[in-house]
């Protein structure tokens, strides 16, 4: 989410703070950051900001806050489609050998060939397969980049290839082939209100190590870390260098379980 | 005494009319009615008990407040079959009986007859529902059942309670929540005259807007009150769960006091005087 509020003729200075939960801690002294901003923004109206930060933080601070009124109202990051997670990720997948499977793949593919024969319009497709996968992928993700590359990533399958059919082939020389399976989400376990308070708390800050996040959920250390030890072995959280985060392939589910809980963390769907 | 012993005797005879040839292969029907009718609603209770607390929290409070409804359903299913089943409804039967009846029972059941009395007019008025936190009386909790004759309460102490629905008639009851998931919650400071207002307020709006109990989406109050021994400030709030209307308080007041401490904040203080005074 970025958030503009000047016209480009009126700009002197710009400021970009590329993430937002990096200054604001939930806690009774946790705004200072927030406070002092607001406090520029007052004092020197020609300084275009740019602020990124996600949906649920913006929609928290704005209500506590009342940053719309010093930084205008926010713009949401479009969504990505098939196509653009494609391209996106196309580095990554050019690395790597895979194939995209479907069961009628070559009556699949001559439809693709019908279709595509006259249309020089349309973005380029290798394969109908390769269409399906992505718009599929797009769709599951909900447009979010970070949900679709770990959602890719769950879809990677090693497939042993075993087209001889010949049984006394040693399996550890048969060939391997890594395959795409349809992108679909991880199931995303029953929470509690305790969890549902970390989650929440969790995905305010984006990422954040044990004190901070005990400190914004107004708990003992001890206390956070036996549910973030749940969360970790449900794979609902991650950890990476002792900061904490939300697994992207949930942010979708669990949006929509806040939402349904009465979570300030904008529209459920 | 005569007027009722003649009464009795009419009611008798009326009665042996209404009620019809009672055999064995019937009352074993009675009671297999009976016994379904319990089992039905034993286990729709059940069902809409574990459907509410696995629902998200917008679908708990509906799930819950049909709990009434289901259980009269069944009874009422339940009574026209055992009525069918065991009565002569003729209209002469049933206008002969029905008064003389009503007057017996009117006697010997006036409080039980007047809380279902009650507790059906409440299916309609609903001035309590299942889910509801309401005070009757001494008592205050949430509504955890909504029987026939009286609701269940389950007080912070968790002691379950059993109100009998005829204090509708005669006794104020205060629902805070009236069907809805967010109740507000008032919590109470008391400081010396001289505390600095301004940041005593900041404080509370912060500790209160930096709980992860807080309904962000709801107000938040701060109101003041001058007292001849001190001011009284008064934080209004409100969780995102009803539910945890005590836990809730308990963090305000625990991070309000640390930081209260923190700035040395003075709390009202009594001279020795008007102790003396109070306690001659």
């Amino acid at each position: 989410m970025q958030t503009s509020s000047f016209s480009q003729k009126e700009k002197d200075l710009i400021i970009v703070i590329p993430n937002l939960s990096q200054l604001f801690l939930r806690c009774l002294d946790g705004f200072d950051a927030i406070e002092y901003l607001k406090d520029q923004a007052f004092q020197n109206p020609s300084i275009f900001w740019l602020i990124g930060c996600n949906e649920w933080l913006w929609r928290y601070l704005n209500r506590v806050c009342d940053l719309s009124a010093y930084f205008g109202d926010p713009i949401s990051l479009p969504f990505l489609g098939g196509f653009e997670l494609k391209e996106w990720l196309d580095p990554v997948c050019e690395s790597i050998n895979f194939e995209f499977t479907q069961q009628n793949q070559q009556k699949a593919q001559k439809k693709f060939q019908n279709n595509h024969s006259s249309d020089t319009n349309q973005p380029r497709w290798a394969s109908e397969l390769e269409q399906k996968y992505f718009d599929s992928l797009a769709n599951v993700a909900s447009g979010i980049g970070q949900s679709a590359a770990r959602l890719w990533l769950y879809s990677l399958h090693i497939l042993q290839s075993d087209e001889n059919g010949d049984d006394d082939v040693d399996e550890s020389s048969q060939p391997t082939k890594l395959v795409t399976l349809k992108a679909k989400l991880p199931d995303l376990p029953d929470l509690t209100q305790d969890q549902r308070f970390l989650l929440y708390s969790l995905g305010l800050h984006e990422r954040m190590g044990l004190s901070e996040l005990s400190i914004s959920l107004g708990d003992s250390i001890s206390q956070v870390r036996n549910q973030i030890q749940v969360l970790l072995k449900a794979d609902v959280v991650e950890r990476n260098h002792n900061l904490l985060q939300v697994n992207p392939a949930h942010y979708s589910q669990l949006q929509q379980d806040l939402a349904n809980n009465y979570f300030l963390v904008g529209d459920s769907k | 005494m005569f007027w009722l012993a003649q009464a009795k005797n009419e009611t008798l005879d009326k009665a042996s009319e209404l009620v019809r040839d009672i055999t064995t292969f019937r009352v074993a029907q009675a009671l297999i009615i009976i016994f379904i009718t319990y089992w039905v609603i034993f286990s729709i209770e059940k069902l809409l008990i574990w459907l509410s607390e696995k629902a998200a929290l917008r679908f708990r409070l509906t799930i819950k407040q049909s709990l009434p409804f289901w259980r009269a359903f069944c009874l009422t299913l339940a009574g026209i079959f055992l009525g069918n089943l065991l009565l002569n409804l003729s209209e002469s039967n049933v206008l002969a009986v029905t008064g003389t009846v009503a007057v017996a029972l009117g006697f010997a059941f006036k409080d039980y007859a007047s809380s279902v009395i009650a507790g059906i007019i409440g299916l309609f008025e609903r001035p309590y529902q299942v889910g509801d936190r309401v005070r009757v009386g001494n008592y205050y909790g949430e509504i955890v059942s909504y029987g026939l004759r009286g609701i269940k309460l389950r007080t912070p102490t968790n002691d379950v309670v059993m109100i009998p629905h005829n204090k509708l008639w005669t006794e104020a009851i205060v629902n805070a929540n009236d069907g809805n998931v967010e109740i507000q919650v008032v919590t109470d400071f008391y400081l010396a005259h001289r505390v600095d207002l301004e940041k005593v307020m900041q404080i509370l709006y912060r500790v209160a807007q930096t709980s992860k109990y807080t309904q962000i989406k709801l107000p938040i109050q701060v109101i003041l009150d001058e007292q001849p021994w001190g001011t009284h400030f008064r934080l209004k709030c409100y969780p995102i769960d009803a539910r945890d209307e005590f836990i809730y308080k308990t963090d305000l007041i625990k991070r309000t006091k640390q930081a209260l401490q923190q700035m040395n904040v003075k709390y009202p203080s009594f001279p020795a005087s008007e102790f003396e005074l109070s306690f001659t």
